[in-house]
């Protein structure tokens, strides 16, 4: 049980807020304590920037309603509804392809540092008495971290990608089909993180329900068995294999809550950068509804869905980690 | 409130005098119309240019990017002079040259958005 590999292999992201720390003697009350300032520090730059960007869409959107009233009719002429489409598009999606890089970059690091702490903490658990349920469970977070990671490559990326493409071209032109397409992307990728992560928790369930119970019953019939078979020294013998799988039991949460809070260090930047995005959007596309044309109301709210979309994809995976070490912690033989 | 009152006086006056020049000389009262559209602009230019300012303001603080802002404004800005031109043209049942003019409109704000049409392609090429 190599426990050194964990502080060696912690992705940069998290190195930055966990500096000299090691799975044994973790203070995570420090931890955490330290997180404070850089990531209220980050939240601040992180709001300043989305804030700008979100300020030019209300500016663009107020300045297209006031040219509404250049016809009677109040309809805006389309050219300038055109204009106003590739302003919002532009200043919205000036930076996307780094948020993308964050996202996705944030998934393969926990994707990487999944592949050390589970076999770690997996070693630590079958140590403690859960040698079935460990191997299931570490089965199992591995094979939907790389089915998540392959969906992210394959579907999701991608179909981010045209869904912000389909949202301008649609504020543009405005034709149903184009609608009709963005929101079958949109549900192909929520219906793919949500079947992912639905397919993970059933299966983490189940796999522990049956192999716990497996384990529990072979630890307390070898115990029963080794007491039985040696008349004095049995006894003693038993007790002394308890107190070492307690002491691996401590172990195994010790590197637990260690990985929950390198997990956690891994994706507070994401979350803080495409949340923050998110949100403020959100808000510009709610204000931009009540002064303007709704194509430029529904593309604001459109792309800030492909900054939630990012988002979607980093808590899923951590959900799983955070679900996987929990229940890797918390086995009780 | 004093521009608006003055703005809509002058309205009221240029409209009342053109429909009673209309009956003798009608090219005298689309003249008048469209001195009276020039006069009301005019009145308006102290209120635009402080709206102007306050963005060039937003814009040098770095509160607001002037390359997104800056073509929209030019955009309304020419959809303006397009309608308000079109619309005499139209007063002087002159429909040909009012479409003409609207057209030219469409070209120069196309024109003047190509910055960021250019911007919005590059950023979904590099998506696609």
């Amino acid at each position: 049980m190599d426990v050194d590999a964990l502080e060696q292999a912690l992705p940069p992201e998290a190195e930055e807020y966990m500096p000299d720390t090691s799975p044994s003697g973790f203070d995570l009350k420090g931890t955490l304590e330290a997180l404070v300032q850089p990531v209220s520090e980050r939240l601040r730059q992180a709001l300043s920037a989305a804030m700008k960007t979100a300020g030019v869409l209300l500016m663009v959107c107020v300045m297209i309603a006031l040219a509404n009233t250049l016809d009677s009719s109040g309809s805006t002429p389309q050219y300038i509804l055109f204009s106003g489409v590739a302003a919002i598009g532009a200043a919205a999606l000036e930076d996307f392809d780094s948020f993308l890089n964050l996202g996705v970059g944030s998934l393969r690091s926990m994707a990487d540092y999944s592949r050390v702490l589970l076999p770690v903490l997996a070693s630590a658990a079958a140590a403690a008495g859960s040698v079935g349920g460990a191997a299931a469970k570490y089965g199992a977070t591995a094979f939907f971290m790389n089915l998540l990671t392959e969906a992210a490559d394959k579907v999701i990326v991608p179909g981010v990608c045209a869904y912000a493409a389909l949202s301008i071209a649609d504020g543009a032109v405005g034709n149903q089909a184009l609608k009709t397409a963005k929101k079958l992307v949109k549900s192909v990728c929520g219906l793919l993180l949500t079947v992912l992560c639905m397919a993970f928790t059933a299966w983490l369930a189940l796999s522990g329900v049956v192999s716990d119970s497996a384990d529990a019953l072979t630890a307390r019939m070898a115990k029963t068995a080794v007491s039985t078979a040696l008349p004095v020294v049995g006894g003693i013998l038993s007790d002394a294999a308890g107190t070492l799988a307690a002491a691996a039991g401590a172990l195994r949460s010790s590197i637990g809550v260690y990985g929950v809070a390198a997990v956690l260090c891994v994706c507070i930047g994401p979350f803080i950068a495409l949340g923050t995005r998110y949100l403020l959007f959100k808000i510009s596309a709610a204000l931009c509804g009540c002064v303007s044309d709704k194509r430029l109301s529904t593309l604001v709210e459109d792309l800030s869905s492909c900054f939630g979309m990012i988002l979607a994809l980093n808590g899923t995976a951590a959900l799983m980690m955070f679900m996987s070490i929990y229940s890797l912690i918390r086995t009780v033989v | 409130m004093e521009i608006v009152s003055r703005a809509a006086a002058a309205a009221v006056v240029g409209s009342i005098l053109a429909l009673l020049l209309r009956k003798y000389t009608p090219e005298l009262s689309l003249t008048l119309s469209l001195v009276t559209g020039v006069v009301i602009v005019w009145i308006s230019a102290t209120v635009a240019s402080r709206i102007t300012d306050l963005l060039r303001r937003l814009a040098e603080n770095g509160a607001l990017e002037s390359i997104y802002v800056s073509p929209v404004m030019k955009c309304v800005g020419i959809g303006m002079i397009t309608q308000l031109a079109s619309q005499v043209c139209r007063d002087a049942q002159q429909g040909s040259v009012a479409s003409a003019v609207e057209l030219c409109g469409t070209l120069c704000a196309l024109y003047v958005s190509m910055p960021l049409i250019d911007a919005l392609l590059t950023t979904v090429e590099k998506l696609l």
